[in-house]
């Protein structure tokens, strides 16, 4: 059986490039953003098509 | 918005492997600068920052396009060092797990289910920050410490866990 019993070892610690990360961090906010909007237009769809007794859109 | 940590939370978690839940990933890009702080100090002391693959397929999923899913991916591995593989073992400790939470495992994601596993996989060198504290259940998770997230209005916080031995 393969077993780890050990966690891996990070020798060299790196600090996080603070300008750089808040940079990529709003970008990534904004995908999660846009995702959400995705998510809600769906779930409106889904709601609408439930709402006049359609099948749904699969 | 403000990390508050208890005045040991850095000695603690001095040499130790902590490994992040989602909801970590999710507030450090709505708060970038105070978690880029956080890991930071946490590295200073020594600390590896962990996750594992159903941790990072929770937060890429849903991308609109590959370079949104590529600024995802790399935010990610920026707050991580390394991460944790699923190997025989996790599954047979998820197994266990699924025994010991009993009905309240119903409710339960996948993810959660190998988090907790891997805990117990890493028993004593291993532990889960996390703000999805209603999952981690204290009969079978022992909470070490906490931090708390002050906003403007409200308070959230993270429990840091480890598995009873």
């Amino acid at each position: 059986m393969n077993v780890v019993k050990n966690l891996p070892k990070v020798s060299k610690k790196k600090k996080i490039d603070l300008k750089k990360f808040v940079l990529l961090a709003k970008k990534v906010r904004k995908s999660f953003e846009e995702e959400e909007k995705y998510l809600e237009k769906k779930a409106r769809r889904y709601e609408d098509n439930n709402s006049i007794g359609f099948l749904p859109n699969i | 918005m403000k990390i508050i940590t208890p005045s040991d939370f850095f000695q603690i978690f001095k040499d130790k492997h902590i490994l992040l839940d989602t909801s970590v990933f999710i507030d450090s890009f709505l708060h970038p600068a105070e978690f880029g702080e956080f890991f930071n100090s946490l590295r200073a002391q020594g600390a590896t920052l962990v996750s594992m693959d159903s941790v990072k397929i929770e937060f890429l999923k849903g991308a609109l396009n590959d370079e949104k899913y590529k600024q995802k991916a790399e935010f990610f591995d920026q707050i991580i060092e390394t991460s944790l593989p699923v190997i025989n073992d996790t599954l047979l400790k998820l197994y266990e797990l699924i025994q010991k939470y009993r009905e309240e495992g119903k409710s339960l994601s996948v993810t959660d289910l190998f988090l907790g596993a891997t805990l117990m996989q890493y028993k004593g060198s291993l532990f889960l920050l996390t703000k999805n504290t209603t999952d981690f259940p204290t009969n079978i998770f022992n909470l070490k410490s906490y931090i708390n997230i002050s906003y403007t209005k409200g308070l959230h916080v993270y429990g840091v866990y480890s598995i009873y031995d």
